[in-house]
């Protein structure tokens, strides 16, 4: 994995059990150790991570599950 | 309402898929404050893509997703595709469709990947395939697509 979100992806790992409890299904935007919240669609975490971060730096989108995403293309 | 039809020869060896004409770049809420602080971006530039049912989500060739600058939302990592594994970013970016009236689609996640069928550089996956209605007519050999 490059450098890249690599300090959100930690965040995210560590937190994930504790965010599963009250947030499953959630979409959740942070930068560096900073959370902008949690949002319903990608779309909407998008949008509250760029207001609250604005738009210089990436910040990491992910959905609150216990398991990584696979990925289908057939 | 939209509506679009496009061909589609299944048994045609040259091309065996259902394409259509794709502007992929990024968000309008990301260009326009990226734009307030002095950034320009490339004009964007038509594509390709190609109508997969299999795909779970709507997929960029890595090459292009650089090329558009895409905001990276999820860092490159390996992921189980198909059986195997390979690098997919994930990115905040926008879809639309000229030459149809269509909806765009504006904030969408789109998946960066060295795609598997290279003739491809994007593939409209199930995401947004899900808020259409296709309809194939063999004896035209026409695909008409409703949203």
């Amino acid at each position: 994995m490059s450098d890249l979100l690599a300090t959100e992806t930690r965040v995210f790992r560590e937190r994930r059990e504790e965010w599963l409890r009250e947030h499953a299904g959630s979409y959740v935007a942070i930068m560096g150790e900073d959370v902008a919240g949690f949002f319903d669609s990608y779309a909407a975490a998008f949008q509250g991570g760029l207001a609250r971060f604005g738009s210089r730096q990436n910040f990491l989108i992910e959905q609150i599950w216990r398991t990584d995403p696979v990925y289908f293309v057939f | 309402m939209g509506i679009a039809r496009v061909t589609w020869d299944p048994l045609n060896p040259e091309n065996p898929f259902a394409c259509i004409d794709v502007i992929v770049m990024n968000s309008k809420a990301y260009i326009d404050r990226q734009g307030d602080l002095g950034f320009e971006f490339r004009k964007p530039i038509k594509m390709k893509a190609m109508l997969d049912t299999g795909a779970s989500f709507t997929v960029i060739s890595k090459t292009w997703a650089r090329n558009c600058k895409l905001f990276q939302t999820l860092p490159d990592t390996e992921r189980k595709v198909l059986g195997t594994t390979i690098k997919c970013g994930e990115h905040a970016g926008s879809i639309s469709f000229p030459g149809t009236d269509l909806r765009g689609y504006d904030p969408v996640r789109i998946v960066s990947a060295d795609l598997l069928k290279e003739q491809f550089s994007c593939l409209i996956g199930l995401d947004i395939l899900r808020h259409w209605k296709l309809t194939f007519d063999g004896k035209t050999k026409a695909v008409t697509i409703e949203d």
